[in-house]
């Protein structure tokens, strides 16, 4: 199966779920995408980095140094509390928008 | 807030010794080093490793250059992206874009041009404070007002009024005679003054002084004070021109009958180029004698013009008045009524007119754009649905709105500007305009059509965007093309119906008025008034009596006498606009006079006929037999011979203007000549001959092969031959003449064209855009319809049925209100402009109904084009 080109919408939400349920350094995240996805989404792990500081720009994510699991110093996300509440909107949206589309694409 | 808060932090991290630059190359590293240890662990050697790690970074620049931008420009960042999605948005639907930028530059040109118009032409006197400055009149027990007071009358209240710090009198309109100053006697226009004109205006003279109290003595010498565009022009703006001695005559001077004579004038000054009256003055003189003023007063600091009006009232007993009005008092009202009141009537119509088509503009755009929204629906759900919040769709459609409005700018601005100089060189022209009329392109005007454009853009682009921001994306997706094509063509029929009836209604009534005015400009003569040279002589001097006339046959033999002049006649009024007289033909049994009806009143010499090739058709013209003393006799036009005796000849028939005037012989009928003068009915005129009438001054006429300018030098120094002091003035053809008279209604009239080809433009455009629109929406009907034997026929009856059932309902609905609307514009330019024919009412509506009509056609021939197969299979 082809890989899927990611839409930058989608790669928000795909950052923000990711943190969902603790705080990350981007390397993690990119692995985590990739990995859950089955590796179907190519994102350049470059990509990533514009899409955290959109977000952090945007109060969704705070950032914050700390030590790896290497003890190297990297820089580790969170969500934040309107991020929290982004994630639940978009989710919701999602659910439906995919929803949405099977039924129209299988319906066809 | 949120970036100055950031770029606050930023700035705290800088001086921490850590800056953001630093932080993101760390965080880079970091997962480089990481992702290469990673595949050193899966097996890579270290350079290969480290290698893979970059390529699946991907292009390491570029995410900096992406990490920079989400920091610092992210807002004008963001904004010029939007403008970039947004212009290539637009050029998706170019035609569609085009119309719509179209429409707004347009309405936006048309309606600067209207506005810098309407302001030009209501600028006021340029007095310093105009609203302490009072105008002075006589008001009379009947209820109205005189604006004119004699000379001496003024002088006396001057002397006693108690509310008013400055006063001052003039008299405008008249000429001034200078002899002596170059080859030949000149005449320029001139009006009286008194002291207290700086005062009053609050004004300085450019050079020397104004007129004191002094000048007003009986015994004064005659002081000029010269304009400053006449010192430029006739001094070359000599500082040394005070003191200057002329020789000048004018009636501003004159006392009784008796001409005015020349005598030595000497140049006291020279006005500010802001000092002006309503006409035209070059020459401003010390008056004196019998003369009619206009008085106005500044008031004294701290009185109200109430507490004035009080004082005022108390006045003017024993003023100089015509017999039959009994004096009340004296009254004031404020300077500057403006413009003239014809300008005025034109203006407002018009201004209705422009305010409609812009109105008309902003519909069609809002209607465009909100089909694309429509259109754009699917889009907008689908960007919803992959993160972008209902905020940045709003800016988007917002961002989007202004480019459109930008694009109008560009063609409305240079639009306006090219309008607007067109009207001021034609202005420029028409003498009897107020001078300090100058039209320019109003900066203010401008700015606020673009406003207007740039709100009726994104009140436009908004509307849909915030429903768009309330879309339920599933809903969207499923209904698709399908979706409210039901709804929508309701709407659509309703904005073809709107726009037809509006579209019918502006045109109609700025048809009107084009025909009204352009009515008046064309000059149809049988001769050419190209070659037909007009100078006016004025035998003033003379006094009113039988020399001045004889004065001027000297006159027109001297000028038959110029090589290259091949006829020449003289008449008494302007050759292009006679005076107008209410004539009442003699019943031929009772001997009473019947209906007046108006004609025009000239007044010529006999080969007045043969120079305007206007042949005598029956009877005689005149002869040097008909002189003062003879039998009043005079010859009609064909038009007015049909008026007055339609079933028999004229010849010998009697009319006569009031019951105190002469029975005038009808002694020959002549061809009818054109005038500008549409008050006379159906090309009316009678012709008296020049001998037996007194006038003090008579036009030139010579008609000439060769280029009729180069007779002027050779005519001037014929007329100074018989009498050097005998200024020739108005030196113009015909044509000149003419094009100067309708100056102002051809501008109008051209404006007026503009506005209504833009209102039937728009118009179309409009319904075109609507049909259009939802004839592609309903393309997969079409398309069923068409697979199920649907033929074209059928195809265009199912799009245009309706519509010209619609069309023939909105037309007569518009037609209706436009001729309703227009009845008081034309009733009020009555004697302005000639009548309106009923053909034009058909040919206006015929328009209307052809461009409304093949804007429904050509869409409807797109749907009985439809390939069936093509058409399902795009859905």
């Amino acid at each position: 199966m082809a890989k899927l080109e990611v839409l930058q919408g989608t790669l928000d939400l795909l950052v923000l779920s990711t943190l969902r349920k603790e705080k990350m350094h981007g390397f993690a995240i990119a692995e985590r995408i990739l990995r859950l996805s089955g590796e179907t989404i190519a994102v350049e792990e470059g990509s990533l980095y514009p899409a955290l500081y959109r977000l952090e720009r945007q109060g969704l994510i705070q950032a914050e140094w700390g030590q790896s699991e290497n003890n190297r110093r990297a820089k580790y996300y969170s969500l934040t509390r309107a991020g929290r509440k982004r994630l639940e909107e978009e989710c919701s949206g999602w659910r439906r928008m995919s929803l949405a589309v099977t039924s129209v694409v299988e319906g066809a | 807030m949120k970036d100055l808060i950031q770029t606050l932090r930023n700035r705290f991290r800088r001086a921490a010794g850590r800056s953001f630059e630093a932080d993101m190359e760390e965080e880079i590293r970091f997962h480089l080093d990481m992702r290469a240890s990673r595949n050193r662990d899966s097996g890579m050697n270290a350079e290969v490793a480290g290698k893979q790690a970059r390529r699946s970074f991907g292009h390491m620049d570029g995410v900096r250059e992406a990490c920079r931008d989400e920091r610092r420009f992210e807002f004008i960042r963001e904004v010029l992206k939007d403008a970039r999605y947004g212009w290539r948005a637009l050029m998706r639907m170019p035609a569609l874009t085009a119309a719509a930028a179209l429409a707004l530059g347009v309405g936006v040109g048309l309606m600067s041009v209207e506005l810098s118009f309407v302001r030009g032409v209501a600028a006021n006197m340029p007095i310093r404070d105009p609203e302490r400055v009072r105008e002075i009149r006589i008001a009379a027990k009947e209820g109205f007002q005189l604006s004119s007071m004699s000379l001496q009358d003024y002088q006396t209240w001057r002397a006693t009024q108690r509310s008013f710090s400055d006063t001052v009198a003039f008299s405008y309109g008249s000429t001034i005679h200078v002899s002596g100053h170059g080859a030949y006697a000149l005449s320029f226009p001139a009006s009286g003054l008194t002291a207290g004109a700086a005062g009053t205006f609050g004004t300085r003279p450019l050079l020397g002084r104004m007129f004191t109290t002094e000048d007003e003595r009986p015994t004064a010498p005659l002081a000029i004070l010269l304009s400053s565009e006449i010192w430029a022009r006739e001094f070359g703006s000599a500082a040394d021109v005070v003191g200057r001695r002329l020789r000048a005559r004018t009636s501003l001077r004159s006392r009784g009958k008796s001409g005015p004579a020349y005598e030595e004038a000497t140049v006291i000054g020279v006005t500010p180029p802001e000092f002006a009256t309503e006409k035209k003055t070059d020459f401003w003189v010390n008056m004196s004698g019998e003369q009619r003023v206009t008085v106005m007063a500044r008031l004294r600091n701290g009185v109200r013009p109430e507490t004035a009006d009080a004082e005022l009232a108390t006045q003017g007993a024993g003023f100089a008045v015509p017999p039959e009005v009994k004096v009340r008092g004296l009254a004031s009202g404020p300077v500057n009524s403006g413009a003239g009141s014809r300008l005025k009537i034109l203006l407002s119509t018009l201004f209705g007119v422009v305010a409609g088509v812009m109105a008309l503009a902003c519909v069609n755009v809002g209607t465009l754009l909100t089909m694309r929204a429509l259109e754009r629906g699917r889009e907008l759900a689908l960007r919803m649905a992959l993160g972008a919040t209902r905020g940045r769709l709003v800016r988007q459609m917002l961002v989007e709105s202004a480019l459109l409005a930008g694009l109008a700018a560009a063609i409305g601005i240079p639009l306006a500007w090219a309008g607007v100089s067109l009207l001021d060189r034609q202005l420029a022209l028409d003498e009897s305009k107020p001078v300090w009329i100058r039209l320019q392109v109003d900066g203010l005007a401008v700015a606020g059509m673009f406003a207007t454009s740039l709100i009726a853009a994104l009140a436009a682009g908004l509307l849909p965007a915030l429903r768009a921001a309330r879309i339920d994306a599933n809903a969207a997706l499923k209904n698709g093309a399908w979706g409210s094509s039901l709804r929508l063509g309701r709407l659509a029929r309703g904005m073809v119906a709107l726009q037809s009836a509006a579209a019918c209604a502006l045109l109609l009534i700025t048809g009107l008025l084009l025909h009204a005015l352009l009515g008046v400009s064309r000059l149809d003569a049988p001769y050419d008034p190209k070659g037909v040279l007009t100078a006016y002589v004025s035998a003033q001097s003379y006094g009113e009596s039988p020399s001045a006339v004889r004065a001027m046959q000297q006159a027109l033999e001297r000028a038959r006498a110029v090589p290259g002049v091949e006829a020449a006649a003289l008449c008494a009024r302007t050759p292009v606009h006679p005076f107008t007289t209410r004539v009442s033909p003699r019943n031929a049994d009772t001997g009473a006079s019947r209906n007046g009806r108006i004609a025009a009143d000239q007044i010529v010499s006999p080969e007045f006929f043969a120079v305007m090739q206007a042949p005598i058709l029956q009877g005689r013209g005149f002869t040097s037999a008909d002189r003062e003393g003879g039998e009043p006799v005079a010859v009609v036009s064909e038009g007015m011979a049909r008026l007055f005796w339609p079933d028999r000849s004229a010849v010998g028939r009697q009319f006569r203007g009031s019951e105190r005037d002469p029975w005038l012989t009808v002694v020959g009928v002549c061809a009818d000549l054109p005038t500008d003068n549409s008050r006379a009915e159906s090309g009316a005129a009678f012709y008296r001959p020049i001998a037996q009438e007194q006038t003090m001054g008579a036009f030139l006429l010579l008609r000439t092969g060769v280029e009729p300018h180069s007779l002027i030098r050779p005519l001037r120094n014929a007329v100074r031959a018989f009498d050097p002091d005998l200024p020739v003035e108005k030196v113009f053809t015909v044509e000149e003449m003419y094009d100067r008279r309708v100056a102002t209604p051809r501008a109008l009239g051209a404006l007026a064209a503009a506005f209504a080809l833009s209102a039937l433009a728009l118009a179309t455009v409009g319904i075109y855009g609507v049909t259009g629109f939802s004839v592609r929406k309903r393309m997969l009907e079409f398309g069923v319809r068409v697979a199920l034997g649907a033929s074209p026929r059928d195809m265009a009856k199912l799009t245009l049925g309706r519509g010209a059932l619609q069309l023939a309902a909105s037309l007569s609905a518009g037609s209706l209100i436009g001729f309703l609307a227009s009845r008081p514009m034309l009733k009020s330019m009555e004697g302005l402009t000639g009548q309106v024919p009923p053909a034009a009412y058909a040919i206006i509506l015929a328009v209307v109904a052809v461009s409304t009509f093949s804007a429904l056609w050509l869409p409807a021939r797109e749907a009985a084009k439809v390939d069936p197969a093509e058409t399902l299979r795009a859905e």
